[in-house]
């Protein structure tokens, strides 16, 4: 037997084991997984939260309780609604979720696989199109300001920034010095700075307006088809978008929370027929997991050799 | 008490049954919704970053926490001396910038106007807040512009002292330090500032969205 017919029965028998486990009981441990990785940080949500999670995981029968969503949901809610202006928006996400799964919960069991599909389908379908809505209101958004900013000030951005826009590491460095300075030059200077003018690359513009329609274009879509009801073609469509859009987005933009959320929301509400689409779901996760939080690190603390700049190309 | 379902007709139980498994399907999204609307709101008319608040208009805007500041201003007789908020108001400031609600301002002028403020030495000041060396002036503007042509996009070096003395605080509850030497101070104004960028020009300019003064109590 050839290596990849090997590996591709490898891959088989990986997701008949991970998906004949009941849809249910799958999307609980994501959720569950996902509060561990990126949930609340301030020590009095964390402690509980984790031991809670940590129980939940290994306790099949507590995990399928309304009493323990409740108790998960309350927890991470009262943390956003203490820290509301400054928390994320992916915690606000995770948060209606757990209530989403207490809720289903509550519902009689025959019921509640359906409803947590709905629930995952009309959550997606909302986030991505109030993401879209505040895209379009917003002009410096529309001309590619936003993203050549982006780019150009945030580090998140900096490979794309290099490997595709041109930039130099130097040169971005001295970026976000400059934003830096310019909030501080009030108290430094005897004349404040009124502007800095930011270095570029030769392809940043082009590259931010490319990523400016891309991602209105996949992020509409993605909302349009998720809040249109189906489970046929309209089902393929949206779960094949959620996928395009979470292995385009979260190779480039390292913002894990959300892309974690986006993943279990579309592997929630995809149809358990299609098979492949679903465990695309987890294996584009564990992809984007290994390569963004990995191997990056291992890159960097190899330092600027020839392993360095291979790793940093893949 | 009878089962009240098992007393109702059958369609009229069906319709009981299908508004129970709407609210089991749509409440938790229904909630997110609002929230968004009411973070829309507040975010085009009260200067909520869209960033936050439970909107999801993150990744749409220049104006997120990040490229927000406040300055902080102390009125003295002498003049006013620009500085940051203290160490201890710093937990506060991230709520601040995201959404600086009037109330939410005041409230950290007032706590700054009514802490201890002392001079320290540094930066070409002394103690007492008297210039150590006033022949050493900072670059003028000519000066500056020149070395901004040499160097586009990156500020020309800062020599000479600071413009303003270092300062420090310490809270309104503790004691004030008899080692240093006190600032009188008047009055606190508070500033909000967000970054907005051109991309014509590649240029950072800052803006102001909101301000607060608060007067200090009498010595």
């Amino acid at each position: 037997m050839s290596w990849i017919a090997r590996a591709q029965r490898l891959g088989n028998r990986l997701a008949d084991t991970l998906l004949t486990r009941s849809t249910l009981d799958l999307v609980r441990i994501l959720s569950l997984l996902v509060l561990i990785q990126h949930g609340p940080r301030e020590w009095y949500t964390e402690v509980p939260l984790t031991l809670l999670v940590l129980l939940g995981i290994i306790v099949r029968e507590m995990r399928s309780r309304p009493w323990f969503w409740f108790v998960v949901a309350s927890f991470v809610l009262a943390h956003d609604i203490v820290t509301w202006p400054s928390v994320d928006n992916h915690k606000w996400l995770m948060g209606w979720w757990m209530m989403a799964m207490w809720i289903v919960h509550l519902a009689p069991r025959a019921v509640q696989l359906e409803a947590m599909r709905e629930n995952a389908r009309v959550m997606l379908g909302l986030v991505f199109v109030l993401a879209t809505f505040w895209k379009l209101i917003t002009p410096q958004y529309l001309d590619g300001s936003f993203f050549e900013y982006e780019l150009l000030a945030d580090k998140r951005f900096q490979e794309a920034a290099i490997w595709i826009g041109g930039a130099t590491a130097k040169g971005l460095d001295e970026n976000r010095d400059l934003k830096k300075d310019i909030q501080n030059s009030y108290r430094k200077d005897a004349e404040p700075m009124e502007s800095a003018e930011l270095n570029s690359g030769p392809y940043v513009d082009a590259l931010a307006l490319a990523m400016t329609y891309w991602t209105i274009a996949i992020e509409g879509s993605l909302g349009v088809l998720s809040l249109w009801p189906g489970n046929g073609l309209v089902a393929v469509l949206r779960t094949s978008a959620a996928l395009v859009f979470t292995a385009t987005t979260y190779l480039l933009a390292p913002v894990m929370g959300f892309g974690w959320m986006v993943i279990i929301l579309g592997f929630g509400q995809c149809p358990e027929r299609y098979k492949k689409l679903r465990m695309g779901f987890l294996l584009v996760l564990g992809v984007i997991y290994v390569y963004r939080m990995h191997l990056v690190e291992v890159g960097e603390a190899l330092g600027d050799g020839p392993f360095h700049e291979m790793v940093r190309f893949y | 008490m009878p089962d009240s379902d098992a007393s109702q007709p059958r369609e009229v139980r069906s319709k009981s049954d299908s508004v129970d498994v709407r609210i089991y399907k749509y409440l938790a999204p229904g909630a997110l919704l609002a929230l968004a609307l009411l973070q829309l709101f507040l975010g085009r008319f009260h200067d909520l970053t869209p960033w936050k608040g439970g909107g999801f208009g993150m990744f749409s805007t220049v104006d997120g926490p990040s490229s927000r500041s406040i300055r902080v201003y102390l009125e003295t007789p002498d003049g006013e001396i620009a500085t940051r908020l203290p160490d201890w108001i710093r937990n506060r400031e991230k709520y601040a910038v995201s959404f600086p609600a009037r109330f939410r301002l005041q409230s950290i002028a007032d706590e700054v106007a009514r802490s201890h403020w002392h001079y320290i030495r540094g930066d070409g000041w002394a103690e007492d807040g008297v210039r150590v060396d006033p022949g050493a002036e900072a670059k003028g503007p000519e000066e500056k512009a020149e070395e901004a042509e040499e160097k586009p996009g990156k500020r020309p070096d800062r020599e000479g002292p600071a413009p303003y003395p270092r300062v420090s605080s310490r809270r309104p509850e503790a004691e004030p330090r008899d080692d240093r030497v006190p600032i009188v101070v008047k009055a606190v104004r508070l500033e909000v500032w967000r970054n907005l960028y051109d991309r014509k020009t590649d240029l950072i300019t800052q803006e102001k969205i909101a301000e607060v003064r608060a007067e200090a109590p009498p010595a």
